[in-house]
């Protein structure tokens, strides 16, 4: 493998870093993905990496392979691919593929899962049942989070550069365990979250010769309190399981079938 | 323009502009990700924010959960928090109006969504062409091009609310019959369950299903808020990671020692 003559300076990675956030998901397609982006992100630091011509064509079309992952995961992948370029140059190709590759679909599977799913389950909750009350402290709380978060945004890539291929065995020990334990918390707010926020009731009643009437939903509320929110979520979880339905077609279908049963007198 | 100012109209749209680019790109202010904090701008935008904030608490927990992971399109419910926000404070109509005005124009949205992104494609094979050809400048801009459409993804639909929204909404609020107020007042109540669905289905349900039954009961029984819930979540969270991090060394601990006897 032949090392590349130039070698980056921190100005040039924190270029590169500059680039690839301006962009980041913005150049999501269905052909590459996130490929146009890490093209957008890299082209300076390759092209002083590769003044040849050939070699830079060659490296740009190599990194403009499908790519996608969690935006803080594919930063931090997208920096630890540049060390590579600048540790292994040209002849590297292949390895580098191999690693973005191979480290795209788990990083995206547990970014994803924490911070686009488990932590805004957490605070958005919070934020919405203190908004109701007037108050915007919940919505600051959720600010804080985001901005601390900011700031480690805007190091990952610097992290993955400093780390090159010594990023895996990083990930696969500790974050295995963080996501578990995050899987916990959020589980035990989503059980309260599904009762508090899916409020319907059924109007239903029988009316008995005698005089008296059976109210259904008094009935329900014996069984289980907030039955109605539990039955419709199972139903609504099993149709998303392997992408029976989209999410667009749920939320179409719940639109509609809340108005006609609500017509119906089902629902209120 | 729903008795706006060209001066509020433009900050509006601005402000998806903003959010569009940041939320495509760097990311940095992701407070906008947040329902309540969209409906608080735009409601401060028009002068009052207070009244932002219902409408932001429905929204968030309509739109909890509902992430176009991987790629996937779906409702983008940013647009739906300004238009419905406009709509609402605006008109005076109640909050079910404004979501039957907002939330097909976040819908509508998906659409445009799944164009950019096809177009997209073919500008990104478009690129790898140039490239190969050494149109440098070109081919590694691509995603820049790819970016501003995706910004007018925001500004456009806004734009077109505002400014000509108001005779739809106007002609929709004397038509709605009163079976199909009602019926979104239902709505309202069970859109929720889409995002609850999604995340049911990216948490370890089945492995820690017993936490789920727990914080049901801790709200359904017990009638606890969600951040007291929250914090019983945290501490199980923590005890339970503390142990495995114990658990896992030990293993280590137990793997090495072994090793050394087998030598």
């Amino acid at each position: 493998m032949s090392r590349p003559e130039y070698t980056l300076t921190e100005a040039d990675v924190k270029e590169a870093n500059r680039r690839y956030l301006r962009v980041s998901i913005g150049g999501f397609n269905y052909a590459t993905q996130n490929g146009t982006g890490v093209v957008y992100g890299l082209a300076k630091a390759l092209r002083k990496l590769y003044p040849n011509d050939d070699d830079y064509a060659e490296a740009l079309l190599n990194e403009s392979k499908y790519f996608n992952s969690q935006p803080y995961f594919a930063s931090a992948i997208i920096g630890a691919a540049l060390a590579m370029e600048q540790e292994l140059g040209i002849e590297g190709k292949d390895a580098i593929q191999d690693f973005k590759t191979g480290l795209m679909g788990p990083t995206a599977g547990i970014g994803d899962s924490i911070f686009w799913i488990m932590m805004p389950a957490i605070f958005t909750p919070i934020a919405a049942a203190m908004a109701y009350e007037g108050s915007i402290v919940g919505w600051l709380i959720e600010c804080a989070y985001w901005i601390v978060l900011a700031f480690f945004r805007r190091r990952f890539f610097l992290y993955g550069y400093k780390l090159g291929g010594q990023f895996v065995p990083l990930i696969k020990d500790q974050l295995s365990l963080v996501t578990d334990a995050i899987g916990i918390l959020g589980l035990t707010v989503l059980g309260a979250l599904i009762p508090s926020t899916i409020t319907v009731k059924t109007p239903l009643a029988w009316e008995l010769s005698t005089g008296n009437s059976i109210v259904i939903q008094d009935m329900l509320d014996t069984l289980l309190p907030n039955f109605l929110a539990v039955v419709i979520t199972a139903i609504a979880a099993r149709l998303l399981v392997g992408k029976k339905i989209t999410m667009v077609q749920l939320v179409f279908g719940v639109l509609i079938i809340s108005v006609i049963l609500s017509a119906l007198g089902i629902l209120a | 323009m729903f008795g706006m100012n060209i001066l509020q109209a433009l900050l509006i749209i601005l402000f998806a502009g903003i959010m569009g680019a940041d939320v495509m790109g760097p990311q940095h202010f992701l407070f906008w990700r947040s329902p309540v904090g969209q409906c608080l701008i735009t409601a401060a935008i028009l002068g009052n924010p207070m009244a932002g904030l219902p409408v932001g608490a429905s929204l968030a927990l309509m739109s909890l959960g509902v992430v176009g992971l991987g790629g996937a399109s779906v409702p983008n419910y940013r647009i739906t928090s300004i238009v419905t926000t406009i709509v609402v404070l605006q008109t005076g109509q109640p909050f079910e109006v404004g979501l039957a005005i907002g939330l097909p124009v976040g819908m509508m949205n998906v659409y445009l969504d799944v164009m950019i992104k096809t177009i997209g494609a073919t500008l990104a094979t478009n690129a790898q062409k140039q490239i190969e050809n050494h149109e440098f400048e070109k081919g590694t801009n691509t995603a820049l091009i790819i970016l501003a459409m995706n910004i007018c993804q925001y500004v456009l639909p806004v734009a077109l609310v505002i400014f000509a929204g108001q005779p739809v909404v106007e002609a929709l609020v004397n038509i709605i019959p009163n079976w199909l107020y009602k019926g979104l007042q239902v709505a309202g109540k069970m859109l929720p369950v889409t995002g609850m669905a999604m995340l049911l289905n990216y948490m370890p349900v089945n492995k820690h299903w017993q936490f789920l039954c727990l914080g049901f009961v801790l709200y359904s029984y017990l009638n606890l808020k969600i951040l007291p819930i929250g914090i019983i979540g945290l501490i199980i969270a923590v005890t339970h990671y503390k142990r495995e991090l114990g658990l896992s060394r030990m293993t280590v601990n137990a793997v090495a020692g072994g090793d050394m006897e087998d030598e």
